[in-house]
């Protein structure tokens, strides 16, 4: 019966561990929420998670030419949409990260990773040079990055656009650099830090300034990443038992449904509970990998690789950040944090990978 | 796998070998996250354990005091004394932590509704986070506190600066006030690091630096046992006390202008005429600071709002008069400028005009007869420039009143400081869209009809004319230090401007204002100072336009409509360091009102500063 193929012979190793991570995050969420003033958002998460599986059949069916010929064209859309969120975020004086549309509001900052990973596997899919490339056969990509980095970072969410920055790099990096341009941009780049430190907001600044020595300022950012700490080590390595952590309990922990969700994690379900999920993690990351094998372009293998990169580090780095080990700039916790921009986006990515062996 | 060949440049081998690379990084990048959290949860587990099972951190707030704001010789306006609040950590109470904020409630004698209210408030969320609840203990309340301390478990005595204003309501108008910030003070995003019920500067000085005043608060992370008992400081930062400022006001004459204006509605300001800078500036009624510094209540608030004085108005920057004949040294400028008249052309007058269809009163009844400017102005003689107006037209007369700063704010570095006006037709159409009556251009040829302004522009116009046409910026603030003395700011006298106006005009114009005090029949004979002299110009503006009969019998006008008084003037005239305006809401004329008070005002100022005066003298002798 060839040709016949069954549409819902998805992958079920792949969709298993993202439902277990998915449903430990619904979990997590609502023992950190417990009579507080978002203690429905776990039932929201579960709703959002609906949602993220429908996202994953959209990728998942999704024609890859179509993908790949409208990769500039929702480049070109989100671009707007970005710096319209950013100016209009200066008229409002505040923070402006969210879209709202019929009582849902979403985060397009989260839609920009995949689609800036689309747009660069399709630059380098056609490009006639080979790699290793010179600097002139990135600097391209680096407008592209750039284009979206610099209106995120100006909304401002400093986090998502120095990811964006991260993925972009490591994707380049891994299609291929030469050495010698690889160094002028890491000096580049240092020569920058100090100029850019000045050019962030005050609160910016003082974050990074207070990871650097967190006893700044022990009521604001270094308080949370003591507190999160102690969450975490008090877990021990059993935990203390499903929503029985005291430190997230009594709200020691701030945001810790959302960036700090593994502290609650480690508080209740101790060493084990963590290494569970980062096991799951980790080898969610290298499953995905495998999927190079089922591609045909270049296009298909830098979404491949493009998506696991985003999936992998953005949980690195907000662990990382929970244990105090990088500065807070407020990265969610794919698949276990709340919020539901995040959850589906991730889950869109699943799908377009998950795709690629649809096809064979 | 046939299908990588397909890829132009690319072998097999070198695709899995970065695979292979690639995820190798990823799996040691999680191993050495998974190997911290194994240190942390694992190896560290007791110390964490013991942390949180005392549960261990407490907030303690550390506030900044704010900068100190002191006069030009040092002596403190503004300054913090410590204050004593009870503050309670939610976590750290008993069960019932209503009955116990009751309990603590009737202990002290203050109101339980309002702490209930407060606390619930201020303490969602966050339970180790101490919550200020009663504030501005007395020292009874202290004690009674201190004996009782320990039937109220995680209630702590802290201490908070609160603003202290020694002198009350002196310079209060300069100095403003500060309170609790505002929702859309916290919402405007300018106020970093201050959070909800912060002390904030809202008015004035205070309002106007208060990044410079307010310091940084600081605050400690101290780990407590089960009973709320300090074991350890995690973290602390200290506070940084805010910035100070140094004003150029004269605190001995500041009393003094308020002593000198105390009891009656008005205004007075003295410049530096040499430098711009304020030495005196006063607006009565004024206000206690202190009070706002304590929590106002609201009937005491509406009473300050509603008091019919207005005393929360800055007359003195924000107050806008008729300056009335104060106004006639721009008339007579603006007319030797335009040449417009010959200053030795005696015109004459009969105690009236006929213009149009109406007569344009002089004060003076039975006129001043033939009149030349030097006459004219020594005995302000309407009639004189009524006619001066007519041939000069209103139009120069605006272009010179706005050269010489009237109809735009000097650029005082307080808040809200008020324009003024300086009418011409294209201003009357544009805003009331009537046009211009030639008989307008008479009024506000001796600064009535709508020529307004304010005590600051008026005492900084007869600054520029005793620096014969040197515009200098007013301002209060000469300096902000942080606490390690390091400069922050500093503001050195500015000439804003100089006028084209010729040396032989500034000769008539000083002259006939000198004359106005020295001269026997001068309208400012009243501030004659012995061996000071003094240049000025009295002036009594209208307030309502009165009916002609009324006008006549003054006695019987109510004292809303009353004229009001102003005396402008300088002083020494040949080396003219102190310049000034003074006004008197309804005081009758100005000079029996105002000129009195500049003149004792002066006669102050030579007393501290003999050595800008005396030199002034001599020099001025030797002429």
């Amino acid at each position: 019966m060839r040709g016949l193929w069954n549409p819902m012979r998805v992958d079920a190793i792949l969709v298993g561990c993202a439902v277990a991570l998915s449903g430990i995050g619904i979990m997590v969420i609502r023992s950190a929420t417990r009579g507080g003033p978002f203690q429905h958002y776990g039932g929201r998460q579960a709703y959002w998670l609906a949602i993220g599986l429908a996202a994953f059949f959209l990728g998942y069916f999704a024609d890859r030419r179509h993908l790949q010929r409208g990769a500039y064209v929702l480049y070109g859309m989100m671009f707007a949409v970005l710096v319209g969120l950013a100016v209009a975020g200066k008229w409002s004086g505040g923070v402006q990260r969210w879209v709202h549309a019929g009582g849902l509001t979403f985060q397009p900052s989260e839609m920009a990773k995949i689609i800036l990973i689309l747009a660069l596997a399709r630059y380098f899919n056609r490009q006639k040079a080979q790699p290793p490339y010179g600097l002139e056969g990135i600097a391209i990509p680096l407008l592209m990055v750039a284009g979206y980095a610099v209106p995120v970072a100006a909304q401002p969410d400093l986090g998502t656009a120095m990811f964006l920055v991260l993925i972009s790099a490591a994707m380049i990096l891994f299609v291929g650099v030469r050495w010698s341009t690889i160094l002028t941009l890491s000096l580049v780049a240092a020569a920058a830090v100090p100029s850019l430190f000045f050019a962030l907001k005050e609160y910016q600044r003082n974050r990074i300034l207070n990871f650097l020595s967190p006893e700044r300022d022990p009521l604001g950012t270094g308080y949370h990443v003591v507190q999160s700490k102690i969450a975490i080590g008090s877990g021990g390595l059993l935990g203390k038992g499903f929503q029985q952590g005291t430190q997230s309990q009594l709200r020691f922990i701030p945001e810790q449904h959302t960036d700090f969700i593994i502290s609650v994690l480690a508080e209740e379900f101790g060493f084990l509970g963590v290494l569970l999920v980062l096991g799951l993690v980790l080898f969610l990351s290298l499953y995905l990998l495998s999927f190079v094998e089922f591609t045909r372009t270049r296009f298909s293998l830098l979404v491949v690789v493009g998506i696991t990169f985003a999936f992998a580090m953005q949980a690195a780095i907000n662990v990382a950040m929970a244990a105090g080990l990088l500065p807070v700039v407020g990265l969610p916790m794919p698949l276990l944090s709340y919020g539901g921009s995040s959850l589906v986006v991730t889950w869109l990515g699943f799908g377009i990978i998950a795709g690629y062996k649809r096809r064979r | 796998m046939g299908s990588f060949s397909k890829r132009p440049g690319e072998t097999l081998q070198g695709i899995e070998r970065r695979l292979a690379v690639t995820m190798g990084v990823i799996t040691l990048v999680f191993l050495l996250i998974l190997l911290y959290f194994w240190h942390l949860q694992v190896l560290q587990h007791s110390r964490y354990q013991k942390l949180a099972d005392n549960n261990r951190i407490r907030l303690v707030e550390m506030k900044a005091t704010r900068g100190i704001i002191t006069d030009r010789n040092g002596v403190i306006l503004a300054d913090s004394s410590p204050e004593y609040s009870i503050a309670l950590i939610p976590e750290d109470m008993d069960k019932d932590r209503e009955g116990q904020i009751l309990s603590l409630a009737r202990l002290l004698g203050r109101d339980p509704k309002e702490a209930v209210a407060l606390f619930k408030g201020s303490s969602s969320g966050a339970p180790y986070r101490a919550v200020r609840i009663f504030e501005h203990l007395e020292d009874v309340e202290v004690a009674l506190f201190e004996a009782d301390q320990e039937r109220f478990p995680g209630s702590r005595l802290v201490v908070v600066p609160r603003r202290y204003y020694p002198y009350g309501q002196v310079a209060a108008h300069l100095l403003g006030y500060v309170g609790e910030i505002s929702r859309a003070q916290l919402d405007s995003g300018r106020y970093e690091g201050i959070r909800k019920g912060d002390t904030v500067g809202k008015y004035a000085l205070e309002l106007a630096y208060d990044r410079f005043l307010t310091g940084r608060d600081g605050g400690r992370q101290v780990e407590v046992d089960a009973r709320g008992r300090e074991l350890n400081i995690l973290g602390a930062t200290e506070p940084v006390p805010g910035a100070n400022l140094t004003l150029t006001i004269d605190l001995r004459l500041q009393k003094a202008l308020e002593q000198e204006l105390s009891g009656m509605r008005g205004a007075g300001v003295f410049l530096d005429a040499t430098t711009g800078e304020v030495l005196a500036m006063v607006s009565t009624p004024a206000f206690d600071p202190n009070e706002f510094s304590l929590r106002l209540t609201d009937e005491r608030w509406n009473e300050i709002i509603l008091d019919p004085g207005h005393p929360l108005q800055s007359r003195a920057v924000q107050g806008m008069y008729p300056p009335g004949s104060t106004f006639k040294v721009v008339t007579a400028i603006a007319a030797l400028m335009e040449g417009a008249i010959d200053p030795d052309e005696r015109l004459l007058c009969s105690g009236g005009y006929s213009y149009g269809k109406r007569v344009y009163r002089d004060w003076k009844p039975q006129g001043h007869g033939k009149v030349d400017l030097q006459r004219a102005v020594v005995e302000s003689c309407d009639v004189y420039f009524y006619q001066v107006g007519e041939r000069m037209g209103i139009d120069a007369m605006a272009r010179w009143a706005s050269a010489l700063g009237l109809g735009r704010k000097t650029g005082i570095d307080i808040p809200g400081e008020a324009v003024g006006l300086v009418p011409s037709p294209d201003w009357k159409l544009n805003s009331r869209g009537e046009v211009w009556f030639p008989g307008e251009t008479l009024s506000a040829a001796i600064g009535q009809g709508y020529v307004l302004v304010t005590p600051l522009q008026l005492a900084a116009l007869y600054a520029t004319v005793a620096r014969r046409g040197v515009q200098m910026d007013p301002f209060i603030v000469s300096r902000c230090e942080d606490v390690k003395g390091q400069e922050l700011y500093r503001r050195d006298p500015a000439v804003r401007r100089e006028s084209e106006i010729g040396q032989e005009v500034w000769d008539r114009i000083v002259k006939a204002l000198e004359g106005v005090v020295s001269d026997d029949r001068g309208t400012g004979r009243i501030a004659r100072i012995s061996g000071i002299p003094v240049a000025g110009k009295t002036g009594t503006s209208q307030v309502v336009r009165l009916q002609e009969s009324v006008a006549g019998g003054e006695g019987n006008i109510p004292y809303e409509l009353k004229d009001h008084a102003w005396f402008a003037a300088f002083a020494p005239v040949d080396r003219p360091r102190v310049a000034a305006a003074v006004v008197v809401e309804h005081g009758g004329h100005g000079s029996s009102a105002a000129a009195p008070i500049v003149a004792r005002m002066f006669k102050r100022y030579a007393e501290y500063y003999p050595e800008n005066i005396s030199g002034a003298v001599e020099a001025g002798g030797a002429r």
